[in-house]
């Protein structure tokens, strides 16, 4: 019998820990339903701004064929962000305030993550961009994107749990052989013709 | 009947007329003397007179917005004129809602005067309609005389801010009772918006000219009244002297629409008052100024009583609503370039009334030159010189238009970026906030 009853208030207490934790999951909810709600609206008003402010237009009067996404979305993805932030942190700091440092932390490494995204995909629409601009020969475009996997590749080692040594080791070594590969390429982008003609030359004298 | 409306329109011009005195010529003295600067009061009548215009344009490209149930809406704005006049010595602590007050109160003039001459419009024909504005503007100059004897009684008899305060509310009330005698005014519940569709070129070409000529006497007339207190300050001139240019010139106002008849007289009437201008800033004795502002406003008329005589002439081919838009606009127009003159180009009072002068003469030279009713050479090369006039003036308008659609664009454009990165900095400064970054 006196197992029962400890189960019993066990169950009591967990149902009381529940009760109370109620409102606080309440007031989690409205925190979300009501940031859903903004998103919604704030959507709508970046939208119509960046129509009113031809931002488009003007992007792609820079860049032919403009970027491969809308810019409205871009926008919209930040601000969206922003507000599912706030509405995290909000929800943090009613359910569990303990955390609130650790959130910050999370944050962080979430905001490092996001910029080596961005990075990224300047590069990647920086290329694609000058691609279509410039009409770039098939050579030249592969080694643009073996450029920019580097690049990639040198920012993304700053994610990784690796020891700052390693870390300034590999991109020390991304770093050299990016200069050497940009080297090589400009010798043949510059030297090409010379040495083709060169070798052809040489190959009529000996016959 | 018409006897009837026409001393309606009369009595209503004489009561207005008072109102129109006390507030108008009270509302600058008060600025100043409230410690308002020379810039603010340059950008209070920059703003209305743009915002005027811009009314102005708007009932040009959209007459029905004033076309339908005149009465009405002529009583309404007629009212709420009132109010909103009533309202400035109330912002007087705060210079931003003075300017907007001002505009406000400013633009309501605009459809008003366009309501009140399509009233007269839709009773009278030509003839009438010039008798009723002689009619009128004697009333009004004559009721502008106990209105300014009032304001400087008031103004001496009681302290800042209560004078104003008493000067505005009982101005306002004789102002409403000129809103009320409006009322047994016959007017059509909808008049004749007609847009110009079948206007013939030398329709089109007098009418732009007589505007170019109007407003061009209203630039004149701006810039002097802007540039003549501070040019009697430079002669030492006794303050009372200052304050008689008003009254002297209301004097002349009643005297003169009896004067001139017939549009001989009228180009006389331009030309002596050309001559009375450019004569302001020779003459160093300052009680001769008071002979000279009642010759300004006794002259000034002629070229009233010009453009009311050919837009009353063509009102059916220009339909009423336009044809009052001209009468009415011009003044706007007048006080935006003279309140750009005097804020940008030259704040020293000779080079202001040179410019008055020079914008004189240039009225005048349009109507010896370019209008043929009024041109000293023959008919067939009056048009010719109305076909100049008007091609140069529409090119510039083309050109003016064009170059604020652009401007108003990209500044739209610039807003609606710097709006964006706003809404995105604001949501991101509240994350930072609560996140304790």
């Amino acid at each position: 019998m006196a197992f029962l009853n400890e189960i019993l208030a066990e169950l009591n207490d967990i149902l009381h820990e529940v009760i109370s934790l109620f409102p606080k999951l309440a007031l989690v909810i409205l925190i979300f339903a009501i940031s859903l709600i903004l998103i919604k609206y704030v959507d709508k008003l970046i939208r119509w701004l960046v129509k009113i402010s031809k931002l488009e237009e003007f992007v792609k009067g820079i860049l032919p064929g403009g970027l491969r996404i809308p810019i409205s979305y871009v926008f919209s993805i930040l601000a969206n962000s922003g507000v599912l932030i706030t509405a995290t942190a909000l929800a943090i700091r009613i359910f569990v305030p303990e955390y609130t440092q650790l959130y910050r932390e999370a944050l962080d490494y979430l905001a490092r993550i996001a910029s080596v995204i961005v990075i990224s995909l300047i590069f990647i629409f920086g290329l694609d961009a000058l691609i279509r601009s410039v009409k770039l020969e098939k050579k030249l475009d592969s080694f643009l994107l073996m450029i920019t996997f580097l690049l990639i590749l040198a920012v993304l080692i700053d994610l990784t749990a690796l020891s700052t040594e390693t870390k300034s080791a590999l991109d020390f070594g991304i770093a050299i052989g990016m200069g050497l590969a940009i080297g090589a390429f400009a010798v043949w982008l510059f030297f090409s013709e010379h040495l083709t003609m060169t070798r052809s030359s040489e190959a009529i004298n000996k016959n | 009947m018409k006897g009837f409306g026409k001393l309606l329109m009369v009595l209503e011009a004489f009561f207005g007329g008072f109102y129109v005195a006390v507030t108008r010529n009270l509302f600058v003295p008060m600025l100043v003397y409230s410690g308002y600067s020379l810039q603010i009061l340059s950008l209070v009548t920059l703003a209305a007179a743009s915002v005027s215009i811009l009314a102005s344009y708007l009932i040009y490209r959209k007459p029905e917005i004033v076309g339908f149930k005149v009465k009405y809406k002529l009583l309404f704005f007629h009212t709420l004129e009132r109010f909103f006049w009533l309202s400035l010595p109330l912002m007087l602590g705060n210079p931003n809602l003075m300017i907007v007050a001002y505009t406000i109160a400013q633009t309501i003039t605009i459809p008003v005067g366009v309501l009140v001459t399509v009233a007269i419009f839709s009773q009278y024909d030509e003839a009438d309609f010039i008798d009723l504005v002689v009619k009128r503007t004697a009333a009004s100059s004559s009721a502008s005389i106990l209105g300014m004897v009032f304001s400087t009684y008031l103004t001496a008899e009681f302290l800042a801010p209560e004078s104003y305060f008493i000067a505005y509310l009982s101005s306002t009330l004789i102002g409403l009772v000129s809103t009320a005698v409006l009322i047994p005014y016959k007017i059509p519940l909808n008049t004749d918006v007609q847009t110009e569709v079948n206007i013939s070129e030398e329709v089109e070409v007098k009418k732009i000219n007589t505007f170019i000529l109007f407003a061009c006497m209203m630039v004149g007339s701006n810039i002097l009244g802007l540039a003549w207190s501070p040019f009697l300050k430079s002669l030492n001139a006794p303050v009372y002297i200052a304050v008689g240019l008003s009254l002297a010139g209301s004097v002349g106002g009643t005297v003169g629409p009896y004067l001139w008849k017939g549009y001989r007289q009228y180009l006389i009437a331009i030309a002596a008052n050309v001559i009375v201008t450019s004569s302001v800033m020779f003459i160093t004795l300052p009680q001769l100024h008071l002979i000279l502002s009642f010759m300004a406003s006794m002259t000034f008329i002629g070229v009233n009583l010009i453009a009311t005589s050919i837009y009353a002439r063509y009102v059916k081919v220009l339909g009423m609503v336009k044809a009052s838009m001209f009468l009415t606009s011009a003044n706007a127009f007048g006080l935006f370039i003279a309140s750009f003159i005097t804020s940008f180009v030259t704040n020293e009072p000779t080079t202001a009334i040179i410019f008055s002068t020079i914008f004189r003469l240039l009225a005048l030279s349009i109507a010896l030159l370019a209008i043929p009713e009024t041109a000293v050479v023959s008919t067939p090369t009056a048009y010719e010189f109305g076909r100049v006039v008007y091609s140069s003036s529409v090119l510039g308008y083309t050109f003016a238009v064009e170059t604020s659609k652009s401007t108003i664009k990209f500044t739209v454009e610039v807003l609606a970026l710097t709006f964006l990165l706003m809404v995105l900095y604001f949501i991101y400064r509240i994350a930072g906030l609560i996140v304790g970054v």
